[in-house]
């Protein structure tokens, strides 16, 4: 640390911060941004005018696996995906950061309700490059969703494509009438 | 330049001032963010530093000519379908046509 060039420091200063404001917690920060422990929770607590919050961050695969939020998942991988693979961001917190932000400009252009907020996507990065989770091309579409390891078959359809009735918005009060409650 | 091709004169007019919205407008995006300027222009990275390196007066003359310098961007017909959809929730068809032309390799030169 006392011989990090200054202009490198403030790069990781920078990622961290951006990151920060995208609601990234400790454990995001710590494994992409590599500065001390007590200068990222500073960071943290600079940009969010709180300290960070302690403890593990629930998180269920299975969950990223029904619609809506399959179709959410598989969206954000594709941003991912376009700025790894196509515009050639090399660092991840870079990539991660521009992802997210391009994801949440598409949800918050349709009205979509935004349900993998920045630390699920970390995660769901992880799962897929770990092979947890594949990019699997749907049949019909070619589109790439987000699936389960376990149904390996080359058969698949993507969520969008396979319902015959008609998908519920994703819009905030789309969904909630789709899990059938009134208000 | 000429391309022989015989457009009506206001049409070429038309044209000549979408070129030049067009190259205008891709600077600007290129200038506020480079990776993000290949995603919505569709292009790579070779076509974004040309683009980039366009002085004023390149700009306008690469804009006068009869021939539109922007063309479609997706032959699939899949995506034409999703993004001119009407029988889904906007919310649905946008966000599927978004995966499918993330995916599509952008244009290169």
């Amino acid at each position: 640390m006392a011989t990090m060039p200054i202009i490198q420091q403030a790069a990781r200063v920078n990622a961290a911060q951006e990151l920060c404001r995208l609601g990234a917690r400790m454990a995001v920060l710590e494994s992409l941004v590599d500065l001390p422990r007590e200068r990222l929770i500073g960071i943290y607590r600079e940009t969010n005018g709180r300290s960070p919050p302690r403890g593990q961050y629930p998180f269920s695969v299975q969950a990223l696996l029904s619609y809506p939020v399959n179709v959410q998942a598989s969206l954000f991988m594709a941003f991912y995906r376009f700025y790894r693979e196509q515009a050639g961001v090399n660092e991840e917190a870079r990539a991660l950061a521009k992802a997210y932000r391009s994801y949440i400009g598409h949800t918050e252009q349709y009205g979509i309700e935004n349900r993998v907020d920045i630390n699920r996507a970390w995660t769901l990065i992880r799962f897929v490059s770990g092979g947890v989770l594949d990019l699997a091309e749907c049949r019909a579409c070619r589109g790439k969703f987000v699936r389960d390891r376990f149904h390996s078959d080359s058969r698949f359809t993507c969520c969008l494509c396979d319902r015959t009735p008609q998908h519920g918005d994703m819009t905030k009060s789309g969904v909630v009438l789709e899990v059938g409650n009134p208000h | 330049m000429d391309s022989g091709v015989t457009v009506k004169q206001s049409s070429v007019e038309a044209i000549k001032e979408l070129n030049l919205s067009f190259l205008i407008l891709a600077k600007q995006i290129i200038s506020e963010d480079r990776e993000a300027a290949m995603l919505a222009l569709g292009v790579d990275s070779d076509a974004i530093e040309i683009l980039e390196k366009l002085t004023p007066g390149q700009i306008v003359r690469m804009a006068n000519t009869d021939m539109l310098l922007c063309a479609f961007r997706f032959d699939d017909e899949l995506l034409i379908r999703l993004l001119a959809a009407h029988d889904r929730p906007e919310s649905v068809s946008k966000t599927h046509a978004a995966i499918l032309a993330l995916g599509k390799p952008v244009a290169t030169i």
